[in-house]
């Protein structure tokens, strides 16, 4: 379980006033959840995110990731494992020169031995469709492929938590597409048919329909919470949203006038 | 393909060749066949001034806010008009003007370093480099990506107001989403071809223009169809959300089911 208690981030600023990117943040995430979280620009996402696993400490508060706390430098290492981050361009996360070598990197960087990485990185490659381009520079890929190639790599560490900032911003409708096709399928896939257990995906987006995917949706506004509940729900404050500069799925902007004019909300649950 | 007095939006998918189309239009890259005319001139004939085309089209490249270099956001704005070696008071008179039409004022933030504004107010410092250059013809690539929702619509109204100036605006975009309320006209690329060239109702009426390059549908147009199999719209012809709210409201005065 992640448990973050209280906690609050500032940025150093120059002689301008410190704006608190978080402030006194409370929020639990249980294991196997699939968390959305959204927010305008500065709203403190990412800062959130970059908190997880220990890239940020917060200055006041206490993270506790399966009872190791981030502030202990000691157990930077164990979270680190623990908690894989897909960052928004595949280009500053992708190091290495070939796909088999990128998926092999972390692996190799954790000690693993050469015999059990050869099968992860088979295996891994095979599962996310990649096996054709095994040799192939990464940088000649297409951006959805290189985030896939992003993802792939950060979970042939098998994290239990995987967090992703904005995973398709950069990417064409037709990568978008993919990739959130991937997640949903990392989710569903059972532990017994997978190489990967049931993990705990964290996505952070702008786009209120990559939201919709998740199970539990928060929103960020000003570095605290206002929502935290199941999409269907959050999104039905519409007016809230937007006042806040997010935006809703159409199709719960339009509910309200159409119920009522006497239409039924289950005709809106069919929509996809 | 012949672009006049318009708003135009390139929407294609990864790889299709609209980087190099942008490129051939201000004489970046020189095409290895075939002739382009601006006002009716061949850009690539003896004598022709690729320098005074630039000046004319202006280009905003993909993250342009990655290029501002300069110490204040007034001399960011002012350093293509200095480039093209105008006297001072034109300059200050440029910057101003072009920050104007970004939505931005000079006097409050012309002296601070570009570095200090959010990622939104880089871009449209970025946008106003370019304006400053006074071009006829503005073409920007993925004006939108990367900024949060009230950003993209900031970036919009600035678009429609150039437009409205008298500004031919080209936009090259795969979040057709944003774009098409903007828009007039839409040219679908497709391996360096151009698969569709017209009105921007065309291809949402008819999915399988989108289907075919691999686009998908705006959710909101989904959402007029869905609306119309249900029987509870007769048409549909909204491109902004504002739009569809508002058909959605007149249906208060016909009857409820």
């Amino acid at each position: 379980m992640i448990d973050i208690q209280n906690i609050s981030y500032s940025y150093e600023s120059h002689g301008a006033e410190k704006i608190p990117a978080l402030h006194q943040v409370n929020l639990q995430i249980r294991e196997g959840e699939y968390v959305a979280i959204m927010g305008h620009n500065s709203s403190g996402k990412t800062t959130l995110a970059r908190c997880l696993n220990a890239l940020l400490i917060p200055q006041a508060g206490e993270i506790v990731i399966d009872g190791l706390a981030t502030c202990d430098e000691q157990n930077i290492l164990s979270i680190r494992k623990k908690v894989g981050m897909v960052f928004q361009n595949p280009d500053n996360q992708i190091v290495s020169t070939t796909v088999e070598r990128e998926i092999a990197f972390g692996l190799e960087n954790l000690g693993v031995p050469m015999e059990t990485i050869h099968q992860v990185v088979t295996s891994i490659l095979d599962r996310f469709d990649l096996t054709r381009y095994r040799n192939y520079p990464p940088h000649l890929l297409s951006g959805g492929e290189k985030q896939r190639v992003a993802v792939a790599s950060v979970l042939a560490m098998n994290p239990k938590y995987l967090v992703l900032d904005e995973p398709t911003s950069m990417l064409d409708p037709k990568g978008r597409r993919e990739l959130l096709t991937l997640l949903a399928e990392i989710k569903s896939d059972n532990a017994a048919k997978a190489t990967i257990d049931q993990i705990t995906m964290i996505l952070i987006t702008q786009i209120p329909e990559e939201a919709l995917q998740a199970d539990r949706l928060i929103i960020m506004e000003k570095g605290t919470i206002i929502f935290d509940d199941h999409p269907k729900i959050v999104f039905q404050n519409v007016e809230k949203m937007k006042r806040i500069g997010l935006e809703v799925p159409i199709e719960y902007e339009a509910m309200p006038l159409l119920v009522e004019l006497g239409y039924s909300t289950k005709l809106f649950e069919q929509f996809h | 393909m012949k672009i006049q007095f318009e708003n135009v939006c390139f929407t294609y998918n990864s790889s299709s060749g609209k980087t190099t189309l942008l490129q051939h239009f201000t004489g970046l890259l020189r095409p290895s066949s075939g002739t382009i005319y601006v006002d009716h001139r061949n850009i690539w004939k003896k004598g022709y001034s690729l320098s005074e085309l630039r000046r004319k089209i202006g280009l905003v490249f993909q993250f342009p806010e990655s290029q501002l270099f300069e110490e204040t956001v007034a001399a960011d704005v002012g350093f293509g008009p200095k480039a093209l070696g105008l006297d001072d008071e034109e300059i200050s008179i440029r910057t101003e003007e072009a920050l104007k039409l970004v939505g931005m004022e000079n006097a409050i933030i012309g002296e601070r370093s570009p570095h200090q504004l959010s990622e939104g107010e880089k871009r449209r410092v970025a946008i106003a480099g370019v304006l400053a250059m006074a071009p006829d013809v503005l073409i920007l690539d993925e004006p939108t990506a990367c900024l949060d929702p009230a950003g993209v619509k900031l970036v919009l109204q600035i678009l429609k107001k150039l437009h409205q100036e008298g500004i031919t605006i080209i936009v090259v975009t795969h979040s057709i989403e944003a774009i098409v309320q903007l828009v007039q006209r839409i040219i679908i690329m497709n391996h360096g071809e151009i698969f569709f060239d017209g009105v921007k109702e065309a291809p949402f009426s008819n999915e399988a223009i989108l289907t075919k390059v691999d686009l998908e549908p705006p959710r909101l147009v989904r959402f007029c169809k869905y609306l119309q199999k249900l029987e509870i719209l007769s048409t549909c012809n909204s491109y902004s959300t504002e739009d569809l709210i508002e058909q959605i409201k007149k249906l208060k005065n016909v009857t409820a089911p």
